[in-house]
């Protein structure tokens, strides 16, 4: 059975961003990442392996060729092999250009029994691609799991979804597409062993050449961009206990807000 | 362009609150324009009694789905049942909600329509014949403006981010009947249980009222202020990722970058410093009120009124004084 991980590298969220040419992210000289919700949907497909060894974790990613180096620790951490989409025609795709690209890499893999991808990036954070991808390979999804269950002899995945404060549970036949949220593990580190093995391992590197498909057309443009309007200055309440809280109650009635 | 459209989201067999907010944002633009008409698809079972509502709430044109195999109706069925009917009514603009549901379709519908998606705008114009969005990104640290400058967008708008509008009963609309091909409904996906959390009584994403709470309570056992409090103004409890991460509160509480953004009408902040991870994901709250021990707190800098003091001696006080004036009475 195979399963693609999607990966974004994403700016590392310690470090601030920065807009350039065409209001686009900056990202060279900014430390990369493998986006947080990513390294759990990696988790989920690592954990399948650990109970099915001869499962193939593929990781794909769409990105420029320093991404490289952020891939190798997802094969540090036991991926079997990687596929670098990389174009200098894609620098600045929007989100459904990027879900063609990636059904077009998916497809190129072949026999893909399950997609994984985290269900948003800590820099675009349209939660959108996942779905896209599924919607162009013609699968059902099953979107902001916690934890799912591969049964290989079924061939279905039950997954705990996280649905606007209630918990699902949800079963989809494969092949499926799933997005995955902030689960209730935390993602392994890679060991030693695994960053020595991870030096045998292969990242094909792809072209829209290679994958038989043009640069997808910019359906959005961002034509502006700023930092948010300063609040007015705050109102600062002190004294007793008791007179603060009575000038907060009459705050909040008087803006109509209880 | 000539119909802005929507697609309602149903449950229980009412409209949920995202529904009449899209409605009153596409009514404005199509008003703004003076030519644009306003489209919903409202797709489901037993669904033909909210015609007249959503006609009331703003839609010209009412396209119903209405079948058995409809109900509950997993993302895969939406986009395979609205998408076909879209690409013929040649949509170039079709609003949902950035919710769980909206988030689901979204890119399925634009792969289907060959559009773009603009996710998470809390604020749409209509220029030049086109969809423009202002969205805030980075979790809130900045904002941008997109335009759908290919063929149209599907575009996710943030909840509460438009105020509804009230319904003109006198409106009427005109109906469509989506026809549903056989096989189009076929489920690949299976719910198999569904457990409303209980531990909240207000959700967050939907709240228009937030307490949260951060290290400054003292204790997983001290969080019974922030608890009060939210009941008292009908709120949901948010929590920081330092007391989520200290396992005083579950993650499904926290606030800030690596949990939930959330833009409620007013955000209390209790013993909460404010680290930037946590501004980003409260800073678009209407009003937002802090009580913290440190004046100089980086949180007191972007609330609207930052109380300094114990939270355990004012927030009981605030209680106090709200429930002589009739507030969260009966609570």
């Amino acid at each position: 059975m195979r399963v693609v991980v999607c990966v974004k590298v994403v700016p590392d969220t310690t470090e601030p961003k920065r807009l350039g040419d065409q209001h686009a992210l900056v990202r060279s000289g900014v430390q990369g990442a493998v986006n947080p919700m990513d390294d759990y949907a990696l988790e989920v497909a690592l954990k399948w392996k650990d109970a099915q060894p001869d499962l193939d974790v593929v990781v794909l990613t769409m990105g420029p060729d320093d991404a490289r180096a952020i891939i190798k620790k997802c094969l540090a951490k036991g991926a079997d092999r990687a596929v670098l989409v990389s174009d200098a025609a894609l620098a600045g795709t929007d989100a459904i250009g990027t879900a063609r690209v990636l059904a077009a890499a998916i497809r190129k893999i072949g026999d893909v029994d399950a997609v994984l991808c985290g269900v948003r990036s800590s820099d675009g954070e349209s939660a959108v691609v996942g779905p896209a991808v599924a919607e162009l390979l013609d699968l059902p999804q099953l979107t902001t799991c916690k934890e799912a269950d591969l049964d290989a002899s079924a061939r279905t995945v039950t997954a705990n979804r996280e649905v606007d404060g209630a918990l699902e549970v949800a079963r989809a036949g494969l092949p499926a597409l799933l997005t995955v949220t902030k689960a209730s593990f935390e993602p392994r580190l890679a060991n030693f062993k695994g960053i020595q093995a991870a030096n045998k391992k292969e990242i094909l590197g792809w072209t829209t050449a290679d994958l038989g498909i043009a640069p997808p057309a910019r359906q959005v443009l961002v034509t502006a961009a700023g930092e948010p309007p300063q609040r007015p200055a705050s109102q600062v309440l002190t004294g007793t206990a008791a007179e603060v809280a009575q000038k907060l109650a009459q705050y909040l009635t008087e803006q109509k807000l209880v | 362009m000539s119909t802005i459209w929507t697609l309602a989201e149903i449950e229980g067999g009412e409209l949920k609150g995202i529904t009449h907010e899209l409605l009153t944002a596409a009514r404005s633009l199509a008003d703004a324009s003076g030519s644009l008409k306003v489209g919903i698809v409202a797709l489901g079972h037993e669904i033909g009694g909210l015609v007249p509502q959503l006609g009331s709430l703003g839609a010209d044109i009412v396209a119903l789905a209405d079948a058995p195999s409809l109900a509950n109706a997993p993302a895969d069925v939406v986009a395979r049942v609205v998408g076909p009917f879209l690409q013929g009514q040649q949509a170039r603009t079709v609003l949902l909600g950035h919710t769980a549901t909206g988030k689901d379709i979204a890119g399925r519908l634009a792969v289907r329509l060959d559009c773009g998606v603009i996710a998470d705008a809390t604020e749409l114009a209509v220029e030049g014949g086109k969809i423009v969005a202002t969205r805030s990104i980075f979790g809130g640290g900045m904002w941008s403006r997109a335009v759908a400058a290919g063929n149209g967008a599907v575009v996710t708008v943030r909840p509460r981010a438009v105020t509804p509008a009230p319904g003109q009963p006198s409106r009427s609309s005109e109906t469509l009947t989506i026809s549903v091909a056989d096989g189009s409904t076929t489920r690949r996906v299976e719910t198999l249980e569904l457990k409303q959390e209980t531990s909240t009584t207000v959700s967050l994403g939907d709240a228009e009222v937030v307490v949260a709470g951060g290290r400054g309570m003292g204790g997983a056992d001290k969080f019974g202020p922030v608890e009060t409090l939210a009941r008292t103004l009908g709120a949901a409890v948010g929590a920081s990722r330092a007391v989520v991460d200290s396992g005083w509160r579950p993650h499904k509480e926290q606030i800030g970058q690596t949990g939930r953004t959330v833009s409620p009408k007013l955000y209390v902040a209790l013993g909460i410093s404010g680290a930037i991870q946590h501004l980003v994901g409260m800073r678009t709250s209407g009003t937002i009120i802090a009580i913290n021990s440190d004046a100089e707190a980086p949180i007191m800098k972007v609330a609207n009124v930052a109380a300094v003091g114990d939270v355990h001696e004012i927030v009981p006080a605030l209680v106090a004084e709200l429930s002589r004036q009739g507030v969260g009475a009966g609570a």
